[in-house]
């Protein structure tokens, strides 16, 4: 695709850990269009963390990323770190899930805000700094100018999460990655949070890379989903498609389970069996032990990501023998 | 008989003074609760971080002093009820975070039959393995896991053990305070199916505490949300997701966001703006007064009561009115 802001490759993700190697990401290939949403959801351990650590190479020490992610035409596994450096907090920017921890203690919050400003933009410590607040305010953060001033911890969740927001979009990034902005928040500061990501992702024709475990968040925010299992896309559609039909067993099986407020009152939610896989090598399909409906060679062979539609592919052996 | 029957609870903790000389006071959480709960019902506690709801639950097993009002356990007061400790066995509660719950250097048979040593100290050690076997089997773990640990387990797999702890004295009670909010939604759903099948086959009584009100719908009987340690709204399932009638209960409602892109595309610009106020410093008048679309000047001078507003439904709001 000539018009993807970011294009990724069979990227795999490997650690080392003292009883071997272990596979976290196995050779995923996604696409994004400048001003997506693409929602990446998953259950612990899916991986789906891993690829946006991968991408700001910020993996753990014994891991290490294969394959490409190509950025504005850069490959950002292959940058050198000062290369890596000026696309990290300009072009491509990263919130995290407990914004308490990923603000400064001992810095004050417009000054963690300017600073990279200051070091991408070049802009005086005066611009910067009426530039945070100017941030700030669009955040909702009341009375900005004076709390600008003010240290992270005189700041409630939901507004240290604006923070990193405004953080992250002060530069007008291309891509912002969103790794469960929302799981630490109350349902309605969370909707507050998703407001805001919304409008300013539409403002700045920010990409955005939603990273969560709910399909709900998803729903809210997302053009396109992807579906990931033991490291693996198992289904990718637009919202539309994958929630009103979904193909793969794993998506099927966890929309059943989510408890709704709207339709009729089933006598117990629907399970998908067992607990989520989490790393390691499979040489079938990684969701073979839960899935109800698999067939012999599910376990030995390993299915592949097919085109269902232009804009819908799953991994499943059964989807293909339709 | 009603099993639980709580009167104009307050709770608060003990805080140090405002300054070095004057002593502790009591900070309040829960402001006035009351409610029954019947054998084999769940009443589904809502309310987001700071609600107290977490404080109730507590205070209703006496884990926490209340400061005021009455629990009644079968019609005894709590407060003065002999042998609390030999009677916990008949009320129980499980916790967030599974994996917390649970002691690392114990197997899980030891785990399990902990309490047995505290109810039924005339049990011989083999008499409480088999027990503690018993109630793993009960929660869907084969009798292998009875020797392993805690880190062997998934989050699912730990909370099936926390619920198994609380079973192994054959309680009529369970209190499950967010015990899902940690887990992987397909799990999640696993634990909630568990409990109903639970419920069913032993005529559990559950108060289920979560600020998830898609969740609760599920298990609950009834309903009540709480905002800033008051009761806000108090009503049966059926009626209170067909029509929320306190305006926090519909912000609730409005902010649960469902695997349904049309609609939750049409959500987006919805959300109340402002956060709730501190319990530190409660507004006098209605709690939600601050973040409320519909308030008044009365809603921020004068604290709306808890009423009747239509034949088993509850809310304390100035505005509402039968629906």
């Amino acid at each position: 695709m000539t018009d993807s802001l970011l294009s990724i490759r069979d990227l795999t993700v490997r650690f080392r850990l003292p009883q071997g190697e272990t596979t976290a990401v196995d050779r995923v290939s996604l696409d994004l269009a400048p001003g997506e949403v693409m929602g990446i959801v998953g259950e612990s351990g899916s991986g789906k963390s891993q690829i946006l650590y991968a991408m700001m190479g910020l993996l753990a020490a014994n891991g290490r990323a294969e394959g490409q992610v190509l950025f504005q035409g850069q490959d950002l596994l292959t940058l050198p770190p000062r290369d890596l450096d000026r696309v990290r907090g300009d072009a491509l920017s990263m919130i995290f899930q407990d914004p308490m921890t990923s603000l400064n203690p001992y810095m004050r919050v417009g000054d963690q805000l300017a600073e990279g400003l200051i070091v991408h933009k070049g802009l005086s410590k005066a611009q910067a700094g009426a530039e945070a607040v100017r941030m700030l305010d669009r955040v909702r953060i009341p009375d900005a100018a004076a709390r600008a001033r003010r240290y992270p911890h005189e700041f409630s969740g939901g507004m240290r999460q604006r923070v990193m927001i405004a953080m992250a979009l002060l530069a007008k990034p291309k891509l912002l990655l969103a790794d469960e902005p929302t799981t630490a928040l109350d349902v309605t500061i969370q909707a507050q949070v998703l407001d805001l990501m919304a409008e300013l992702g539409r403002e700045t024709g920010t990409a955005i890379i939603l990273v969560t475990h709910d399909l709900g968040v998803v729903a809210r925010l997302c053009d396109r989903v992807v579906v990931l299992y033991g490291g693996r896309v198992m289904e990718e559609a637009r919202a539309e498609t994958l929630y009103d039909a979904p193909v793969h067993p794993y998506t099927r099986g966890l929309l059943a389970a989510m408890p709704r407020l709207e339709t009729a009152l089933t006598p117990r939610l629907g399970t998908i069996p067992g607990t989520p896989r989490s790393g390691g090598t499979v040489s079938g399909c990684p969701f073979v032990d839960r899935c109800e409906v698999r067939l012999p060679h599910c376990a030995t062979e390993r299915p592949a990501l097919r085109d269902l539609s232009p804009f819908h592919r799953a991994a499943c052996h059964l989807t293909g023998a339709q | 008989m009603t099993l639980l029957e709580v009167r104009n609870l307050d709770v608060g903790y003990k805080v140090p003074g405002g300054s070095l000389l004057s002593g502790p006071r009591v900070l309040p959480i829960v402001h006035d609760v009351s409610f029954t709960l019947e054998p084999g019902r769940t009443l589904g506690v809502v309310g987001e971080s700071g609600c107290g709801k977490s404080t109730l639950g507590r205070a209703l097993l006496r884990l926490i002093e209340p400061t005021a009002g009455q629990v009644l356990w079968q019609g005894q007061d709590m407060a003065t009820i002999p042998n609390l400790r030999q009677r916990r066995s008949e009320m129980q509660i499980i916790f967030q975070d599974p994996v917390a719950a649970l002691d690392p250097c114990m197997t899980l048979a030891r785990i399990v039959s902990r309490p047995l040593a505290t109810f039924e100290p005339g049990l011989s050690r083999r008499e409480a393995r088999e027990r503690a076997v018993e109630a793993l089997r009960l929660v869907g773990l084969s009798a292998d896991f009875a020797d392993r640990y805690p880190h062997e387990l998934s989050g699912g797999q730990a909370q099936r053990v926390g619920i198994a702890r609380a079973l192994v004295g054959k309680p009529k009670l369970i209190i499950c305070d967010e015990p899902v909010s940690a887990l992987d939604v397909s799990i999640q759903a696993q634990v909630i199916n568990l409990l109903m099948d639970l419920q069913e086959k032993m005529g559990l009584a559950l108060v289920f505490i979560s600020h998830n009100l898609a969740v609760v719908r599920h298990i609950s009987h009834d309903l009540m949300v709480m905002c800033l340690g008051r009761v806000v709204e108090h009503a049966p399932r059926s009626p209170f997701y067909a029509r929320p009638l306190h305006p926090y209960s519909q912000a609730l409602m409005q902010a649960v966001p469902e695997p349904d892109p049309r609609r939750e595309k049409g959500r987006i610009g919805t959300a109340l703006p402002g956060e709730l106020p501190s319990v530190l410093n409660p507004p006098p008048g209605c709690v939600f007064a601050s973040r409320c679309p519909k308030a008044a000047d009365l809603c921020r001078s004068t604290r709306p009561e808890l009423r009747e507003v239509a034949p088993g439904r509850l809310a304390a709001c100035h505005f509402t009115d039968a629906p």
